[in-house]
């Protein structure tokens, strides 16, 4: 391929190309936004046993995955930040973490809201529902030691030791259905298998997944060109733009 | 079609208060996130183009600066001409 | 707040939040992270005695009794094994059904009912429209008749 990759390695030409890529992948995400809560509440049907209730799962499981999905992903780029001594990679992570912590409070949010009719709880202790806890104060920790020092390079090296020891987690939150007795239920939507799920439904469910994907997209980037930015304000490249009002 | 009215489509089946409870909040945190972004960034375009200047040029091209400050803050998509005429008529 | 007491608090935020999570890793290994025991290993006396414990399995079909004046429930929780009765006083959730999961947390009797001061409901992962559950439902009907005939 032509495409010189190493270029997009340096922040100044990465924040140009995350500039033209916003824009598409918000428009994307809206667009899949609006199909899936379409087929969410008008095409998909009725469920057989939680009647309406069930509708939740079309933000419940997208925000689940992207919690632990945006985990996964921000352990790497702090990971090879680590590793590699890469600038734009830790500004990466840093990036991912807040879009990361929100995805989390909204499948614990909406969990909840959907055991309270359904298991007739808010919340148990189950090892589903705590580890998935756990990933939360995983983000807010990695976020808040990350403000709490002030040399960026010495931050992120610190925030890549807690994101990295805080990978173990996900394969617990997603076996921990299978290795322990929950009140959770099992997956509906697995690798190994046929998915549970009427077919409707599950279209319904994964255009929001897509739809989610689409927009931790645009707004990780938005968000990784700011930190770019206050990152390198003392740089010629950074005081080029300016001049040129493209700010 | 799921629902014969409005008043149906909000019941819910007596789940209203779960089902939009919980696309309410998420409503709400994707919005804000996505207003703490825009409002992050306009206060650091403003903030580089009246105090932090570590070149040294702010007296030679204070004009310049000001209007740079306007477009990053209104428009974020750069699109120059349009947002700073606007921010002008109101002043 | 002065740049230095914001720093101290986002610290102390942060700690706390590690500390907290500590906490509850520690609490869950603890408790051996089982939710519920199985009917069968509470007859094997595997669950905690004299104290409240969760029992977790399927409604037995045709075991629910409600008495007519209370909220008082009696019904079997059963894993196809073994099957211990439970008595709770309370509202149900809403998907307390025949043949479907629950769990309930109490304690074990001298009788060896379980009283349970909480009732769960645990669903599986399927999901579908009612006509297709009702179909399903037939054909396995029409396959246990075709079989036993």
């Amino acid at each position: 391929m032509a495409i010189n990759w190493y270029k997009y390695a340096s922040p100044a030409s990465f924040y140009t190309l995350a500039g033209k890529m916003v824009p598409f992948f918000t428009i994307l995400a809206i667009g899949l936004l609006t199909i899936g809560l379409y087929i969410g509440f008008f095409v998909a049907p009725t469920d057989f046993q939680q009647g309406e209730a069930y509708r939740i799962i079309f933000i419940h499981v997208p925000a689940a995955w992207m919690s632990m999905f945006l985990y996964v992903v921000m352990a790497c780029w702090a990971g090879i930040g680590l590793a590699f001594n890469t600038r734009l990679s830790s500004m990466m992570a840093t990036a991912i973490a807040p879009t990361g912590a929100m995805f989390t409070f909204l499948a614990l949010w909406t969990g909840s809201l959907w055991g309270k009719p359904m298991w007739g709880t808010w919340w148990v202790w189950d090892a589903r529902l705590t580890s998935e806890l756990i990933l939360l104060f995983l983000y807010i920790g990695f976020m808040s030691l990350q403000a709490a020092i002030d040399d960026p390079r010495r931050a992120d090296k610190a925030g890549a030791i807690i994101a990295l020891v805080g990978v173990i987690n996900i394969p617990i939150i997603y076996f921990s259905v299978q290795w322990w007795n929950t009140l959770h239920q099992g997956a509906s939507v697995s690798v190994n298998q046929a998915p549970t799920m009427a077919s409707v439904m599950l279209t319904g469910m994964m255009v929001m997944v897509l739809a989610s994907w689409m927009y931790s997209i645009a707004v990780i980037l938005k968000r990784v060109r700011i930190i770019i930015l206050e990152r390198e304000s003392h740089t010629a490249w950074v005081a080029e733009l300016r001049k040129k009002g493209a700010l | 079609m799921n629902w014969s009215s409005w008043s149906e489509f909000f019941a819910m089946g007596g789940y209203g208060i779960y089902v939009w409870g919980s696309y309410l909040v998420t409503l709400i945190c994707v919005m804000s996130e996505v207003l703490l972004i825009s409002r992050r960034h306009r206060t650091l375009s403003k903030t580089y183009g009246l105090t932090h200047d570590p070149y040294g040029k702010e007296n030679s091209d204070k004009e310049a600066l000001i209007n740079t400050e306007i477009d990053s803050s209104n428009n974020e998509n750069q699109s120059v001409k349009a947002a700073s005429s606007t921010e002008e008529i109101k002043k | 707040m002065k740049p230095r007491h914001k720093k101290l608090a986002v610290i102390t935020a942060g700690v706390t939040a590690l500390g907290f999570a500590a906490v509850l890793v520690l609490n869950a290994f603890q408790s051996n992270l089982v939710f519920f025991f199985s009917p069968t290993q509470v007859i094997a006396n595997e669950a905690p005695v004299g104290k409240s414990f969760r029992v977790g399995g399927l409604v037995e079909e045709g075991s629910v009794k409600r008495e007519q004046d209370s909220t008082t429930v009696r019904f079997s929780i059963t894993d196809t094994a073994e099957a211990i009765q439970v008595v709770y006083t309370g509202i149900l959730p809403d998907l307390f059904r025949e043949g479907k999961g629950v769990v309930a947390q109490g304690k074990l009797d001298s009788g060896g009912i379980f009283k349970a001061d909480e009732v769960l409901a645990k669903h599986d992962e399927n999901y579908m429209p009612p006509e297709a559950a009702l179909a399903l439902e037939e054909a396995a009907k029409a396959q246990r008749n075709s079989l036993t005939q």
